[in-house]
């Protein structure tokens, strides 16, 4: 909290950035949306109970139980954003590269848009071709809006559509461990990596044996 | 939650055997917590969870039913734990005059807390207002708070049923409010700390919007923080009362059987009754009692929500006042104690002679709606 | 369902249809939320949608949970639901007496619970914006004066009947034709979070004290009293049940 000024001042500089490299910039329809503080998160429970299928940027189809198994990274964004969202998928970026290879190997990296009429499949596989990530690991995905609206409240973002193309929204990483529960949470842009880097390492210490079967 | 640095720490201070010996690091508790000029800030977040709990709604030693205050029977600092859990309630504030109210532990004002300069407090809070909850039996494991009420239940305190969000304010906590004071939805709790920085008589309140109607719903109480070295006059007082004056804004309900919150009348603050202690009859009907000679000590809070209370005693003069509580700010032979909304006071009288001593607000249009109590004054013990 | 809503429609005026299948057809329109919001200079448009008659009662959510037993009670994951869900029910699927009689409204249903059911038979929730909409359009309809809404608020909220709620649509439809709208339990939105909302960064101070003033074009009892009800929905989690809490359902038309 004592930071948000500080990270949303970086944030800022590196959206400057990251404009210059993002393909869909000058779109400039509404660079000052505003961020949303995302929900507290009062539960421990599995976010693959939800019943949802959702396409990846490769057009296939796929639930959220498939990512099972193995600890994965979920954001969620608009791709005509040119503000926040590079961040915020530059940071799960930043993560995916700050980790050891035996981690990484093992995470997946969710991208999900608030905006399922413009985010295509296609634009979402355009989208994530831009960020030069691995796309076996990595899953830019567009759903139906109910489902969106629901993960967004499992997750605790905040959205709003504001008719003129733009969404406000909360600026949220979210780290779900192998059986789906939120491990750790990183609000704002540009933070350090650290908390969910060390989050990932103590998953990947912890003996799936001991793990406990999720509600 | 509890990431106390030090185990060592930690039951010293639950134990409360820690009298201020202490550097300045061992009185930080958790990770990130730092000390300014003696006083303790950084505290860890607050936590919203589910529980599964139906207990006593008011758990603590040290919190007491007005005009009982409990008495601080430690050394030095110590850790409370503390739940005050959110209740509606059906009260009553004037003969033949009840509505819903929504509670602290179930009466209005809520138990006051009392704890000492440097205190931890560890707060709980369930937001239960969707759940009948009694307060007149007997309850196990609460605070004395219950046994208080039962002996003297003026406001004939009966479950009702209310769902609404509600949040708790301790003006005595130095805290981020859009964390500590967040509010939740029936069914969550929240638990969070505050360290007892200042000395003083303060309030606390639900702060949801509309707070207006959330305060004059009667969700308010005191708490008062004892200076670490005590008032200058601690050894020679008598007696010692805690006094709440409210508001209450009340209209008869066009819908259903009895009142219900005006809320035309609380923007324009004209109230339907102003108490002391909730009711207009609670000083009248169990006077404070003192005699002749002695030094009486009131903890004066004026909960509003809008309203000012010219505090007075009539016939008496206050011979030292602590505004807010401070032991700092002293004051003599005051008449009249001037206390904005939240404003509290500490204010120590002799008492002249046997008699009656009516206590007011000196602003007579409160006065006439109820801000007014009695002490009986026996003769003077030899 | 959703093929009854399609065929129905193709063979019956609109109006006519929706009347039998219990919704109400809402004419769309320019339209500001009574609630300020400081971020939007445009005004607001609201789409022609439907919206049922009455809210779902214990005996339609009943059937709903037997077609789907992910929705009983004692299946339902804990993600989507608080230890309140459908708790005033005698069993996981039995109905009873009072809250829990048959033309009750569902209560205890959280969020979650209530989008699976509109989703179920071909609807949604209504949005905030919908709901409000209509709200206010019932009202113009039925010419009540703000004093008068204002006080029925009022003592609502002061005594929400919360342990003896009446069926629902035991008054005549007026107006619009829609039920209990106000007087007998909140209902859920689909974006009930929104606005006033402790997380929305245009009122950082509304989870703590009133700053009520930013969020009112005026002081009247009436608008305070809409307030309340943005304000108490906002502050909801998705899984919070209460026992003033049901939900009606909207559908798009075709
Ligand atoms: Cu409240």
């Amino acid at each position: 909290m004592k930071t948000a000024f500080i990270a949303l001042a970086t944030g800022a500089l590196l959206a400057v950035s990251a404009f210059a490299e993002n393909p869909h910039a000058g779109h400039d329809a509404h660079a000052n949306h505003t961020p949303m503080t995302a929900e507290a998160i009062t539960h421990e429970h599995s976010l693959f109970h939800l019943d949802a299928d959702w396409q990846t940027q490769d057009g296939r189809s796929i639930r959220l139980d498939q990512l099972a198994g193995k600890p994965t990274l979920i954001t969620m964004i608009y791709g005509s954003c040119t503000t926040a969202c590079p961040v915020l998928v530059n940071d799960a970026r930043r993560i995916d590269r700050a980790l050891p290879d035996a981690i990484r190997k093992n995470l997946q990296v969710v991208v999900v848009s608030f905006d399922p009429a413009r985010d295509t499949p296609e634009r979402m596989a355009d989208y994530g071709a831009d960020y030069d990530v691995d796309a076996e690991r990595w899953h830019f995905l567009h759903g139906a809006p109910a489902d969106i609206r629901t993960l967004a409240a499992m997750l605790g973002v905040r959205y709003r559509d504001n008719g003129d193309g733009t969404f406000d929204h909360s600026n949220l990483l979210t780290l779900l461990d192998p059986e789906g529960r939120v491990a750790e949470r990183s609000e704002g842009l540009a933070r350090p990596v650290d908390p969910i880097v060390k989050a990932l390492e103590r998953l990947h210490e912890t003996p799936r044996a001991e793990a406990v079967a999720s509600d | 939650m509890k990431l106390f640095k030090s185990p060592t720490i930690a039951t010293a201070l639950a134990f409360g055997l820690i009298s201020g010996g202490l550097s300045a690091d061992d009185r930080l508790v958790h990770d990130g917590e730092f000390m300014v000029d003696g006083k303790i800030f950084g505290l860890p977040e607050a936590r919203v969870y589910t529980e599964d709990y139906s207990g006593p709604p008011v758990v603590g030693d040290y919190l007491t039913a007005v005009p009982h205050l409990a008495e601080l029977d430690y050394e030095g600092n110590r850790t409370h734990d503390v739940r005050m859990d959110v209740i509606s309630q059906q009260i009553e504030v004037a003969p033949g005059k009840s509505y819903n109210a929504w509670t602290f532990g179930g009466s209005v004002p809520g138990p006051t807390l009392h704890v000492r300069e440097g205190d931890r407090v560890v707060f709980t809070m369930k937001n239960r207002s969707d759940e009948p909850v009694v307060i007149t039996e007997p309850v196990n494991g609460g605070s004395p708070f219950f046994g208080q009420v039962q002996a003297n239940p003026i406001q004939k305190n009966q479950p009702a049923v209310s769902p609404m969000p509600h949040s708790m304010d301790f003006h005595s906590g130095t805290v981020a409010a859009n964390d500590k004071w967040q509010t939740i939805p029936p069914g969550a709790t929240i638990e969070f700390e505050w360290v007892a920085n200042y000395p003083g008589v303060y309030m606390y309140h639900c702060g949801t919007p509309s707070v207006l109607m959330h305060t004059a719903q009667g969700q308010y109480g005191a708490v008062v923080v004892s200076p670490k070295e005590g008032f200058p006059t601690d050894d020679q007082v008598d007696h010692e009362y805690v006094l709440v004056q409210s508001e209450f804004y009340l209209t008869e309900d066009e819908y259903t059987e009895g009142y219900r919150y005006d809320h035309e009348a609380a923007m324009a603050r004209d109230p339907s009754q102003v108490t002391f202690n909730g009711h207009v009859n609670a000083l009248h009907d169990a006077p404070l009692r003192a005699n002749a000679g002695e030094r009486v000590r009131l903890y004066v809070l004026n909960a509003g929500p809008s309203g000012t209370s010219s505090f007075h005693v009539i016939g008496a003069i206050f011979d030292r006042v602590w505004y807010e509580g401070n032991v700092e700010n002293e004051w003599h032979g005051m008449q009249t104690v001037l206390l904005g909304a939240s404003n509290g006071a500490v204010m120590d009288f002799i008492v002249p002679e046997e008699g009656s001593y009516k206590l007011v607000d000196h602003e007579f249009a409160d006065a006439e709606r109820g801000a007014a109590g009695t002490l009986v004054a026996g003769p003077r013990k030899q | 369902m959703r093929t009854l809503l399609i065929t129905l429609m193709l063979s019956l005026p609109i109006a006519v249809f929706a009347e039998e299948a219990g919704m109400v057809y809402i004419d769309g329109g320019d339209w500001e939320l009574p609630i300020v919001r400081e971020d939007t200079g445009q005004s607001g448009r609201v789409e022609d949608f439907l919206l049922d008659v009455h809210q779902v009662t214990n005996a339609a959510f009943l059937d709903f949970v037997r077609a789907n037993p992910e929705w009983r009670r004692d299946q339902a994951p804990g993600i989507f639901r608080d230890a309140g869900y459908l708790s005033h029910w005698p069993s996981a699927e039995g109905l009873g007496e009072g809250n829990a009689a048959p033309d009750r409204p569902v209560t205890r249903v959280s969020w979650y619970a209530a989008r699976a059911y509109c989703r179920e038979i071909g609807g949604r929730l209504p949005s905030m914006t919908e709901w409000e909409y209509a709200s206010e359009r019932q009202r113009q309809a039925l010419e009540i004066a703000p004093q008068d809404y204002a006080s029925q608020l009022f003592s609502w909220y002061a005594n929400p009947g919360a342990g003896d709620l009446r069926p629902v649509a035991s008054g005549p439809a007026d107006g619009l034709g829609i039920h209990d709208l106000h007087g007998l339990v909140l209902e859920w939105v689909e974006d009930f979070q929104l606005i006033l909302g402790r997380g929305d960064d245009i009122d950082l101070l509304t989870g703590s004290c009133g700053d009520t003033a930013r969020f009112l074009p005026e002081f009247d009892e009436a608008h305070y009293a809409t307030f309340l009800r943005f304000q108490s929905r906002s502050n909801y989690q998705p899984v919070t049940t209460t026992s003033t809490l049901g939900f009606r359902c909207a559908y798009d038309p075709e």
